[in-house]
């Protein structure tokens, strides 16, 4: 059973950011670098839409962040992310006929989510038939802050049991 | 190369864009108004002890110097002994009560730690720190991480 929500109240000048109009934005100075940063890591990046949503629904899947695990980013879906390949980001994905590419980067996520002072120069050395060293940092930064909102939506309660699937647009700045 | 979060820029160096939008949360995460920047330093020291990052936690970064947190109240943070300290405020101990629940398990964090942060720090606060520790967490890991990948980049 999820908490209540510990935070009641709004901002009160509503901008139809669905992010500034949230209780994050409740702590505006903080909160504006985050969403630049957001993004920037959407619009910005050297890593591909769809593999990007993919790392950050394996992260999502680990904290149990229900409206992270039930949100789609249409620009993954544009980008020929669908549900069928969705559900190969849960456990077991080593053996699924996902590609290299892709259980690399699911398993870079991995490293960073159970024990970060695993990882190995034989990780390194297989992300780098694969990705570039711009790539290796673009998929980090995501993944860092994919692993920090999810976190802070759990923390600050109100999360519902469950969700449907639901498709949105990554928000502008 | 050995990370930290003061350094672990040079890491993501090859993407000189994400990299300076992401060093920005972490300047403002020292300037924001909400919360001073001495509990967040707090909270920096005992996630890094948490990770078990030693470097990390031998940091005493230039942000934070006007902090004023002596030696004694660094070293009862480290050790996770602040809860016995009186040099602690209540304010201090909220929050970092709430810190050590949110670095094992977020959905663990029980409405009384959430009180107490808000009974101190009201609802600025609560979010401002429930962000800021997503933020430093992060970058405690990215650090270990990168440390252990080991590689010139």
């Amino acid at each position: 059973m999820g908490h209540a929500s510990r935070i009641n109240s709004r901002p009160e000048r509503q901008t139809g950011h669905i992010v500034r109009d949230s209780a994050f934005g409740l702590a505006p100075d903080l909160l504006e670098p985050v969403v630049q940063l957001t993004n920037r890591i959407w619009t910005g990046s050297s890593v591909n839409p769809a593999l990007l949503e993919m790392v950050r629904l394996r992260n999502a899947r680990t904290v149990n962040c229900t409206i992270c695990k039930a949100t789609r980013y249409a620009q993954a879906k544009a980008d020929g992310l669908d549900e069928n390949k969705v559900g190969k980001v849960a456990d077991g994905y080593l053996d699924s006929d996902l590609s290299v590419r892709e259980k690399l980067a699911l398993e870079f996520t991995d490293v960073y989510l159970k024990n970060p002072a695993g990882a190995s120069p034989d990780l390194l050395a297989r992300l780098r038939t694969e990705f570039s060293d711009a790539q290796i940092a673009d998929m980090a930064v995501a993944l860092t802050t994919f692993h920090a909102m999810s976190r802070c939506a759990v923390s600050l309660g109100g999360l519902p049991e469950s969700l449907p699937v639901f498709e949105m647009s990554v928000p502008s700045i | 190369m050995a990370f930290t979060t003061a350094n672990i820029g040079l890491a993501l160096n090859a993407s000189a864009d994400v990299r300076t939008a992401y060093q920005a949360v972490w300047d403002g995460l020292w300037q924001q108004r909400h919360l001073p920047p001495a509990l967040l330093e707090l909270a920096r020291l005992r996630l890094a002890a948490l990770h078990q990052a030693p470097r990390e936690a031998a940091l005493r970064p230039a942000l934070a110097e006007s902090t004023g947190l002596d030696a004694a109240k660094i070293e009862s943070t480290l050790s996770g002994n602040w809860y016995k300290d009186a040099a602690f405020s209540a304010g201090e101990r909220a929050v970092l009560a709430y810190t050590e629940v949110y670095a094992q398990d977020p959905e663990a964090i029980s409405d009384e730690l959430a009180a107490d942060v808000l009974a101190n720090y009201g609802e600025p606060g609560l979010v401002c720190l429930t962000e800021a520790l997503g933020f430093i967490d992060g970058r405690i890991r990215l650090a270990l991480m990168f440390s252990h990948l080991g590689g010139a980049r």
